[in-house]
């Protein structure tokens, strides 16, 4: 019988951990909306002072970085793309569960959109990241109401079928980018699309919002009154219509039965100084150049009008200090693809984080320069050169000339071939463990 | 209920839980409680009829227990027939019927009949009704005594894991176990772990092989006029594996969640496939159907002893009703007719092959002979599952036309089989797993164990390995769930 009873006990260990590796292998890791949720639960327990909600135009447009470099606000972005006003509710009530913030936005750009179109199957993912509760099961309820609920409850029907699309990141904490560590949940959209600025001067009255929408958003208006935590609606600036005003206007009005602060920063381009052929990924995000124009704006309020804690410095806030920093450096990554003239990439390579191979095929004989490994490391083509490295825990580095042979670049099997005509660069974020540019 | 549904995983272990602690007195009301839930969960009108039946039964086989006379007793019985298959009738045949006798009032030119039912076929109507039946004339025969308490026997019709897709129990295997509820040794550690190996396995069998398979089998049969000759031959093939794992899964499972239990209930599948005839195929393809068939309609009509025409005739007559209980078309009794004139055939040509053989002095005892006549076995099955499967009779000889006409051997190598449903790893899950089960169905054959006892009596490492295995298997390449596609589902914005 003891036998017997280890013999359970041993296989039931087994099982778990059998299960427990196809969860985090199999399940959906998508840092929007799923690992949003999953860092928020790893934050010290009532650290964050602003909890920012809502979807893709929030988390695009409030820089959770400039926050805390320039005011030192230890702001948090839980939001998830396309997410209607039932799932932010579930948001604010599970963010509730674990800090106490000062202040609560939320981001109503969600109110223009009836979800019940969008359809449940593109935002449901959205609870994904929300640990097992009576809450997720309601969040869940709330966005589905068809036969086949309990596949969606379970998770893991859904995601059970990956098993053709597994990549390096589905097998890595983190998705194997030390970026995500820390990260509280602002994403960088490194689009630039010009837009137009649309008038709405005589933008007068108000619309009916979606029922389920209003029905929510009073909701969420009674939820932070009952928790007694301030809360503040907000429109990011986009490129808005009139009818979008005019549901705006309507918000603008239930905020006010409620007592509750709005700002529709629509009102405030130049006060932001927002350019709208240079700050906007799409006529409805903010670019990262936007966003921190904006999130400084947006800052000077939340400092000003809210009594929001420095924490700069604290020795508890070192996770939003390695925030800060990876977020910069993620910026300086876009920057760097985006910019077109080499010299200012190469001010932009710090060799201590990033690795550059340069590759000039205007000289005779061509020559090539690798910085970031130590001394800068020179040859040509004429030169036997064998260079292998590890860069990063399942990155190598390979660079081969043999003057018959010919050149060659690889990272794994990965294969850069420069330009033959002229220069040619490869910047590898060390940091990160991955190719920033490949520019020939 | 699907025993491969959520809902199935919730119902059945809170049934055991409470099965287990319940007093032993009253464990069988709490299995028809369950059964009924279970039965009622497809829809609930559809109890009254399983009542129905249950009653009817009840009573005619007390009433024949206790009729003094033959006739009386005779009468009875053919009562208690006609008003089961008159219920079977008119939900699964009414419309069949008026179909084809419109069908032949149309050729001789008289007007049509007008009718058109709007029934929705009871779930498992057909084996309840033959489990029911079976047990009357049981009583009838004198093989057992009929059932006082009318809750047990109504467990009997209803039990919930064998309710709506056999195997169809005997009334003295299953009534015998139900009498004796009470003995029964619940929580019995070899008989639950047996049983939960074997639900896995139909597990294992319904969602990663028979539903993977259904996929490429629907997309042919489907659209099958725009297929050549190997497109239709593999789709055929598949679709043998197909009901062959849906099927063999559901018995498996039902077997399984009764052993559970601690109720044995009959085998039904037996490496069908492995048979060297087609006579050897019906004594292992559902054979609580087959010999259920052989007991109450081919041995009443005289069976074997008989004039040869007559027997077979008693063959033909068997297998047209048997291809009729499989459903209400011609394309089903056609099936039913070629397995009989298979039978026949065999029948007829058996002295012939073994004269044959002992002149050519062929050593029929070789694997390579055995395997020759299980090559032509299966092709001889497949070809009647055309019938089985197409929707019309039609549609069945458009098929077999093409597989004879349209051979189109490129699609083997420009990749285009790869575009029938199934990818390319989606085909090799397929073979992976249809190797799987080809190995435990030649355990089975060639040891005659089955997978429970075979995993269950190896070393705890293996045993553990196998079942993590097997269960691993199926969460992931298991066909279940939202059919997602996962851009419509993950929206990334930039």
């Amino acid at each position: 019988m003891k036998k017997r009873i280890i013999g359970l006990i041993i296989f039931i260990c087994l099982f778990v951990l059998s299960l427990t590796i196809f969860i985090h292998i199999f399940s959906y890791k998508h840092a929007d909306g799923i690992g949003s949720m999953r860092n928020y639960y790893k934050c010290r327990e009532n650290s964050v002072d602003v909890v920012f909600f809502g979807t893709s135009h929030m988390y695009n447009g409030t820089n959770t970085q400039i926050l805390w470099d320039d005011y030192g606000i230890a702001s948090y972005n839980l939001c998830g793309s396309i997410q209607p006003l039932w799932n932010t509710y579930y948001y604010v009530n599970e963010a509730l569960k674990s800090q106490t913030p000062k202040l609560l936005v939320v981001d109503c750009y969600s109110i223009i959109q009836n979800g019940d179109e969008i359809g449940p199957a593109k935002y449901i993912k959205n609870t994904y990241g929300m640990k097992p509760s009576v809450d997720k099961l309601k969040a869940v309820l709330t966005c589905f109401k068809e036969e086949k609920i309990s596949d969606y409850i379970l998770e893991y029907p859904t995601y059970h079928s990956r098993y053709s699309e597994l990549t390096e990141e589905d097998f890595r904490i983190n998705m194997g980018h030390a970026y995500f560590k820390d990260w509280k949940g602002y994403t960088i959209n490194d689009v630039f699309a010009p837009q137009k600025r649309n008038d709405f001067s005589d933008n007068i009255g108000s619309c009916d919002l979606y029922p389920r929408c209003e029905e929510y958003m009073r909701k969420i208006i009674e939820l932070a009154k009952e928790k007694d935590t301030p809360l503040m609606l907000v429109v990011l600036p986009y490129s808005v219509s009139k009818e979008d005003m005019l549901q705006y206007n309507r918000v603008s009005e239930i905020a006010s039965e409620y007592d509750v602060p709005f700002i529709n920063f629509n009102y405030c381009y130049d006060d932001i100084g927002l350019d709208f052929d240079n700050d906007l990924g799409d006529y409805a995000h903010l670019n990262y150049v936007g966003s921190e124009k904006f999130t400084k704006y947006f800052g000077t309020i939340l400092c000003n009008e809210y009594n929001i804690p420095n924490h700069k410095g604290d020795e508890d806030y070192k996770s939003y200090d390695v925030m800060a920093a990876n977020t910069v450096r993620e910026i300086q990554n876009c920057k760097i693809r985006k910019e077109n003239d080499v010299a200012v990439v190469k001010e932009m390579l710090n060799p201590n984080d990033y690795i550059s191979i340069w590759i000039d095929e205007t000289t005779n004989p061509q020559t090539v320069l690798i910085e970031g490994l130590g001394a800068p490391i020179s040859f040509d083509y004429w030169t036997d050169f064998r260079l292998i490295e590890d860069i990063g825990k399942y990155r190598t580095l390979s660079i081969i000339n043999n003057p018959e042979k010919g050149f060659s670049l690889k990272i794994n099997r990965e294969k850069y071939v420069p330009d033959d005509e002229g220069i040619s660069l490869l910047v590898y974020d060390k940091n990160n463990e991955e190719v920033v540019d490949f520019r020939q | 209920m699907l025993f491969n549904s959520v809902n199935f995983m919730i119902f059945f272990p809170i049934v055991l839980l409470i099965y287990f602690v319940i007093p032993k007195k009253i464990r069988y009301i709490w299995l028809l409680i369950s059964s009924y839930y279970f039965y009622m969960s497809w829809n609930p009108k559809y109890a009254i009829l399983i009542a129905i039946s249950t009653v009817v039964t009840y009573f005619c086989a007390l009433l024949v227990e206790s009729a003094d006379t033959r006739m009386r007793k005779k009468f009875l019985v053919i009562l208690s027939l006609v008003i089961n298959l008159g219920i079977l009738f008119f939900f699964k045949y009414a419309q069949f019927a008026i179909d084809t006798l419109n069908m032949i009032l149309g050729i001789i030119g008289v007007s049509s009949i007008n009718h058109e039912f709007d029934i929705i076929l009871p779930v498992g109507i057909s084996f309840y009704t033959f489990q029911a039946l079976g047990y009357t004339i049981d009583v009838f025969r004198g093989e057992l005594k009929a059932e006082r308490n009318i809750f047990k026997y109504a467990l009997f019709v209803s039990f919930f894991p064998q309710l709506v897709a056999g195997p169809i129990e005997r009334s003295k295997n299953l009534m015998g176990q139900i009498r004796n509820i009470e003995k029964i040794n619940i929580f019995n550690y070899e008989k639950i772990t047996s049983g939960a190996v074997l639900v896995l396995w139909g597990l294992f069998q319904k969602m990663v092989i028979a539903d993977r398979a259904a996929i490429l089998v629907d997309k042919v049969y489907g659209e099958y006029w725009i297929y050549g000759s190997i497109e239709l031959i593999l789709a055929t093939v598949l679709f043998a594996v197909q009901i062959y794992c849906d099927f063999a899964s559901y018995s498996t499972i039902a077997i399984g969640t009764a052993r559970i239990l601690g109720f044995d209930l009959m085998e039904n599948f037996n490496t069908p496939y492995l048979a060297v005839s087609v006579k050897d195929f019906w004594r292992r393809w559902h054979i609580s159907l087959s010999t259920w068939f052989r007991d109450y309609l081919y041995i009443p009509l005289g069976g074997s002893r008989c004039a040869k025409w007559r027997h077979y005739l008693n063959i033909m007559i068997t297998f047209l009703v048997s291809g009729l209980w499989h459903g209400a078309n011609w394309t089903y009794i056609i099936w039913g007719g070629l397995h009989g004139l298979y039978q026949i055939f065999e029948s007829v040509f058996e002295p012939l092959r073994r004269r044959g053989n002992a002149r050519n002095k062929i050593d029929t005892n070789v694997f390579s002979y055995k395997l020759g006549r299980m090559i032509i076995t299966f092709a001889a099955v497949d070809f009647a599952w055309i019938f089985f499967r197409a929707k019309s009779v039609s549609d069945a000889v458009k098929i077999i036309q093409t597989i004879f006409t349209k051979w189109n051997f490129w699609v083997l190598s420009d990749q285009s089989l790869y575009d029938l449903g199934l990818n390319m790893t989606e085909i090799h899950i397929l073979v992976v797993a249809l190797l799987l089960m080809v190995l435990t169905d030649y355990i089975k054959y060639s040891r005659n164990v089955n997978i429970d006892t075979f995993v269950l009596s190896q070393t705890a490492w293996f045993r553990w390995c196998a079942i993590i295995f097997i269960f691993m298997f199926i969460m992931i390449y298991g066909i279940y769930g939202p059919n997602f596609d996962a851009t419509a589902f993950i929206y990334f914005q930039f």
